[in-house]
C-alpha cells in the first residue's frame, strides 16, 4: 500500500491548494460583498457641482439637483440640471432593479418629451462627464453578477494600509456593456467605500481613476461627497461635489416619476 | 444661420435669432415662464407665413424682414404629479421622432420644411393643459383656444412648396391663385392616458380640434386654405430592451379633410390610418441609431395625393471629446415615392455658451415627391449659437 502515499499526499496537497484559492476568492468575495451591503438611505437630496476640465485645461462647470432612493427592490436616482443655462431643465432618471432590466429616462428641453433611454447604455459617459451612466447608478458598489473578484496585495493609501480587491468582467459581453474589462480598488473598511479605483477599457488598457476625497455621514450612511474621475487615456477630468446634502427618508415618489422631469426642479423639504 | 444654394448659387436661409427667457418661481408650487423670440431675415430669404397664425398668436411684424414672437408664456400651478399649466404652450406629444402619428396637437414651423434641428419644431398655443395620476394612469388633458395652423415658407422662399399634392392638384407651372387664409375658431381638445407596464409605456388618446394641414377651397376668383375640424385617434407603446428601445404608434383621422382632383377645388373628407414603428439602438463605441418606418393611408378614389405615403428615416450619431464634438447624419426618404433627403452635420460645442455647428441638406428625387419638390434647395448650412 506503500504507493497510495505519494498519490494520498498530493491529493492533500491538491485540496489544500483548492481550499486557499477558494478562502482567497471568498474572502473577495465576502470584501466585494461588504462594499455591496454598504448602509444606504432610504432617501437623500444634495446639490451636485462638476467641474469638467479639458486636457487644455479648458474647465466647464454644471449644477445639479440630486435626489436618491433606495426602496430595497429598487434604488430611484434622479438628476435636474440647473446650470448653466445651455442644460439647465435637462433631467435624467434612473431605476436601478434588482429582480428585472434596469430603466432609464432623458428629458431634454429642446424636445419638450421625456424619452425612455435604452437600458443596456451604462457604458456610455453622462453628459459629458468622465462618470458612466453605470458609474452613477453603481454609487461605488460593484455588483455581484457583473464581477469576478479576487484580493490583490494590500496597499497605501495616505498613509493607511487598505485591502485591494480585484474584478474581472465575468464575460467579454458584460465588461462592453460596462466600458470595463477590469478594475482593482483599495477599499476603506470603515466606511464600505472603495476609496480609490482604476478601471481598464475592454482591451486592458488603464482608463480610468476614480478617487473618493470625502465621505460624510448622512442619515446612517456613509456618503461619498466629493469625489474624481479622470480619463488615463485623454486626460479629461471630472471632479464632483455635493453641498447641502441631506437625508430625507420620505421623498414623495413623484420627483421620481419618468413624466415629471419635465415640470423642472422639484422642490424638496 | 446661414445656408448657401447648391442649385441656386443664392443664400436660401440667412437670419439671426435672439431668445430671451425669463422664468420665476414662488410659494414652491407656482412657476411662471416668458420666452419670446425675435429673428431678422437677411438677402429676401423670408421668415415664413403669418396669417397662418391666429390673430392672439400671430407675431408682431418689424418691417418686412424683423418679427417678435411669444414662444411661451405660461402660469403653471405644480403639487407632486399634478400641474395645471395656463397660457401660451406647446403639447408635445407621441413617442416617434419628427415622424407625426400622434403627435398632431401642435402646429409646426414648417417654413424650413423638415430640414430643422428639432423636427417637429413646434408652434406653441394659447390654452389650458392639467396632467395628473388618477389609478396608476397618468393622463394628460389640453385645451386650446388658438387656431393657428402650420407656418409655411410662402411663394418664392426656398421652401415653398411647388407639388401638386399640396397645392389642391395644382402643378408646380399652373399660376397659384390668390390665396387666403382662413383660420378656424373651434378650440383643439385632447386628452391623453399613459400608463407604465414593467419596461414599457402604452398611451391612447384623442384629439378633437382644426387639422393643421389646410385644403383649398374656392374663395371668389381665388382659394382660401381651410383648416376644417377633425377628430383623431391613437395609441403608443415603448419598451426597452437592453440596448434598444423600440417605439410604436398608430392612429386613425375619421374624418380627414381633403382634396379631390375634381373641379373647381373639390374636398372631402375620407378616413385616414397613420402608422409607424421606431428603433433607438445604443451601438458599440458610443454611436446611436434611430430608424423608423411610417405611413400615412387615405382612403377612397380621386385624391390629390397618393393614397399612402411609406417614409423611413434613419440617424446614427456619435459624440467624441466628452461630448463637445457631435457628428450625426441622417436619411429621410419617401419609399413610396423614391425620394430623399441626407443631412450630415457636424457640432462643436467650443464652451458651455458658444456652439458652432456646420452640415449639408441634399434632396433627390423627382420634383412631385415629398422631399423631391425640395430639390433646388440643396443646400450646405453654417449656424452658431450663443448663450447669455
Amino acid at each position: 500500500m506503500q504507493f497510495l502515499k505519494p498519490l494520498c499526499l498530493c491529493a492533500a496537497l491538491s485540496v489544500a491548494g483548492v481550499s486557499h484559492a477558494d478562502d482567497a476568492s471568498s474572502d473577495a468575495l465576502a470584501l466585494a460583498r461588504m462594499v455591496a451591503d454598504r448602509a444606504a438611505n432610504e432617501g437623500r437630496v444634495g446639490t451636485m457641482h462638476f467641474q469638467l476640465t479639458s486636457s487644455s485645461k479648458r474647465v466647464r462647470e454644471r449644477e445639479a439637483l440630486m435626489l436618491h432612493s433606495d426602496i430595497g427592490v429598487t434604488e430611484r436616482i434622479a438628476i435636474y440640471f440647473t446650470e448653466p443655462t445651455v442644460i439647465e431643465e435637462t433631467a435624467f432618471l434612473s431605476f436601478n432593479h434588482t429582480s428585472r432590466e434596469d430603466e432609464n429616462w432623458l428629458y431634454l428641453p429642446a424636445t419638450e418629451r421625456v424619452r425612455r433611454l435604452p437600458a443596456g447604455d451604462r457604458g456610455d459617459y453622462f453628459l459629458g462627464t468622465d462618470l458612466t451612466y453605470g458609474d452613477i447608478k453603481d454609487n461605488f458598489k460593484f455588483s455581484l453578477d457583473d464581477w469576478q473578484f479576487e484580493l490583490g496585495e494590500p496597499a497605501q493609501y495616505k498613509g493607511a494600509l487598505m485591502p485591494v480587491l480585484k474584478g474581472t468582467a465575468r464575460n467579454p459581453e458584460i465588461g462592453i456593456e460596462m466600458g470595463y474589462a477590469s478594475f482593482q480598488a483599495k477599499i476603506d473598511e470603515a466606511s464600505g467605500f472603495p476609496i480609490w479605483i482604476e478601471y481598464t477599457d475592454t482591451d486592458g488598457e488603464p482608463l480610468k481613476q476614480i478617487e473618493i476625497l470625502m465621505i460624510e455621514p448622512v442619515g446612517d450612511a456613509p456618503t461619498a461627497i466629493h469625489f474624481t474621475a479622470e480619463n488615463l487615456q485623454t486626460g479629461h477630468h471630472t471632479e464632483v461635489r455635493f453641498s447641502d446634502m441631506r437625508h430625507v427618508p420620505d421623498l414623495d415618489d413623484s420627483v421620481f416619476d419618468p413624466e415629471v422631469l419635465a415640470y423642472g426642479v422639484p422642490d424638496v423639504d | 444661420m446661414f445656408a448657401h444654394g447648391l442649385e441656386t448659387d443664392q443664400a436660401n436661409q440667412s437670419y439671426v435669432q435672439l431668445k430671451p427667457k425669463v422664468t420665476a418661481r414662488w410659494n414652491r408650487n407656482w412657476r411662471a415662464a416668458l420666452s419670446l423670440r425675435a429673428e431678422a431675415a437677411f438677402d429676401n430669404t423670408g421668415l415664413g407665413s403669418i396669417d397662418t397664425f391666429d390673430e392672439i398668436s400671430r407675431p408682431l411684424e418689424l418691417g418686412r424682414d424683423g418679427r417678435v414672437e411669444i414662444e411661451e408664456a405660461t402660469l403653471s400651478w405644480r403639487r407632486r404629479a399634478t400641474r395645471v399649466t395656463l397660457g401660451k404652450q406647446t403639447f408635445a406629444w407621441g413617442v416617434l421622432d419628427g415622424l407625426q402619428v400622434t403627435d398632431r396637437f401642435d402646429a409646426v414651423r414648417r417654413r424650413e420644411a423638415v430640414f430643422t434641428e428639432q423636427r417637429p419644431e413646434r408652434l406653441s398655443k394659447w390654452g389650458v393643459r392639467a396632467e395628473f395620476d388618477f389609478a396608476g394612469t397618468r393622463m394628460d388633458m389640453a385645451a386650446a383656444i388658438d387656431g393657428t395652423a402650420d407656418q409655411l415658407a410662402v411663394p418664392g422662399d426656398a421652401f415653398s412648396v411647388s407639388a401638386s399634392r399640396f397645392r389642391a392638384g395644382l402643378p408646380d407651372n399652373a399660376p397659384t391663385p390668390d390665396l387666403t387664409t382662413d383660420i378656424s375658431n373651434d378650440p383643439t381638445l385632447g386628452v391623453r392616458a399613459t400608463r407604465r407596464f414593467g419596461e414599457s409605456d402604452a398611451s391612447i388618446l384623442l384629439i378633437h380640434g382644426p387639422d393643421t394641414e389646410p385644403v383649398f377651397r374656392p374663395d371668389g376668383i381665388g382659394a382660401a386654405l381651410t383648416y376644417d375640424t377633425r377628430t383623431l385617434v391613437g395609441a403608443t407603446w415603448q419598451r426597452s430592451a437592453g440596448a434598444r428601445v423600440w417605439r410604436v404608434e398608430t392612429a386613425m383621422v375619421f374624418d380627414q379633410p381633403v382634396n379631390l382632383n375634381t373641379l373647381p377645388l373639390g374636398t372631402d373628407t375620407r378616413q385616414r390610418w397613420l402608422g409607424g414603428v421606431g428603433l433607438d439602438w445604443d451601438l458599440r463605441d458610443g454611436v446611436f441609431l434611430n430608424a423608423q418606418l411610417g405611413f400615412d393611408h387615405i382612403e377612397g378614389d380621386n385624391l390629390v395625393r397618393p393614397n399612402t405615403d411609406v417614409i423611413s428615416t434613419v440617424k446614427l450619431q456619435k459624440s467624441f471629446a466628452n461630448q463637445t464634438w457631435l457628428a450625426s447624419t441622417e436619411i429621410l426618404s419617401s419609399l413610396s415615392d423614391g425620394d430623399g433627403t441626407f443631412r450630415p452635420a457636424l457640432s462643436w460645442q467650443i464652451d458651455d455658451r458658444r456652439r458652432v455647428q456646420a452640415g449639408a441638406d441634399l434632396v433627390w428625387g423627382d420634383r412631385e415627391g415629398v422631399f423631391g419638390q425640395f430639390k433646388d434647395a440643396s443646400r450646405v448650412w453654417f449656424k452658431t449659437d450663443w448663450t447669455l
